[in-house]
């Protein structure tokens, strides 16, 4: 699958990333009153583990990854992962709340809040760009190490299974905050995206 | 502004140059079209031809958009520069305009493109920024 797959498509996936995160940064800078700094978009299909490997978070570093599950004509897996500690600034600012207590269920919930506005903003990319329809489930949120929440994704099976990857870091002007977004992708899933990419391509006239 | 021998795409998406150069290509057949996958890439290539225009992503690796420009000036401080990035913050817009830089906002749609080199033509002629 991997040599059949062309590097047009695996381009404009990563340019849909970042119009996708372009859009909802657009509406995180109204939200939180800050610039968004985004980072290069990264794309490949390869195993989940080297997929988690690629992303450089610290393993030991306790984190909390907001997932969301994507149905409808692309379906996957988008995970934002944060720095638990350092997200409490983010989540404090936006609660207008100086207090930096222990990370509560009211922080979770605005960082399951930043998530939506960021995965809904890929989503609507998504959908317009390729003319399909994408749904989000609920989002949860999971808090552990990274080696402790790929432990839990993962089983010595699906770890080595080849799938698409893409991410995307961002950070958040004037505040030690910083996160990465994720978005993990079956091969069988896989094939059904290209086809749409592939059929974009085509009708504009770059295939 | 309609007679035109060099335009510079600079941007670390493929899809997104080759879509430019398709839309420019439609309208000015003979232009050179200088191609560069980043903003350091620009650079050499400027030294050796300047453009006349040069359009710039903002997001890509190595120097960005806002530091490409200032250095395309630095080499030719004449050339009409449009940053043509999917940021729409208007932390993003502004410093366009203070730096005195057109700007296109990402995706170029469907119904944007029949009129692409049209807009892009009316900013470097002294349109708003949009």
């Amino acid at each position: 699958m991997t040599g059949s797959v062309h590097a047009l498509q695996l381009d404009y996936l990563k340019e849909l990333f970042n119009l996708g995160l372009g859009h909802a940064a657009e509406d995180l800078e109204q939200m939180l009153s800050r610039n968004i700094v985004m980072t290069i978009p990264d794309a490949d299909i390869v195993p989940n583990k080297i997929a988690m490997k690629r992303m450089s978070v610290d393993p030991a570093t306790q984190l909390v990854a907001v997932r969301q599950t994507l149905r409808g004509d692309i379906t996957g897996e988008a995970v934002l992962f944060f720095e638990e500690q350092k997200s409490l600034g983010l989540v404090r600012h936006l609660l207008l709340d100086g207090e930096m207590g222990p990370f509560s269920e009211l922080d979770e919930d605005a960082l399951i809040d930043v998530t939506n506005v960021i995965i809904s903003g890929i989503n609507y990319t998504f959908s317009q760009m390729l003319n399909c329809h994408v749904e989000n489930d609920i989002p949860e949120a999971q808090h552990g190490t990274f080696d402790d929440l790929f432990s839990r994704w993962f089983n010595v099976k699906t770890s080595e299974q080849m799938g698409l990857y893409l991410s995307i870091g961002f950070s958040i002007q004037g505040q030690d905050v910083d996160g990465r977004i994720a978005f993990f992708q079956t091969l069988s899933s896989l094939e059904r995206f290209l086809g749409r990419i592939t059929l974009r391509l085509e009708e504009d006239g770059l295939l | 502004m309609e007679t035109l021998d060099a335009i510079m795409l600079a941007d670390d998406s493929t899809t997104s140059r080759m879509m430019l150069k398709r839309l420019l290509g439609q309208r000015f057949q003979d232009l050179e079209v200088m191609e560069a996958s980043s903003g350091d890439e620009a650079l050499v290539m400027a030294r050796q031809r300047l453009p006349d225009i040069a359009l710039l992503d903002f997001n890509m690796p190595g120097l960005d958009g806002f530091e490409t420009a200032l250095e395309l000036r630095k080499l030719n401080p004449s050339i009409k520069i449009v940053l043509v990035t999917a940021d729409k913050q208007s932390a993003t817009r502004e410093r366009a305009e203070t730096e005195n830089i057109n700007y296109i906002a990402k995706p170029i749609t469907d119904t944007d493109r029949n009129t692409f080199c049209d807009r892009l033509f009316a900013l470097l002629d002294g349109g708003t920024t949009g």
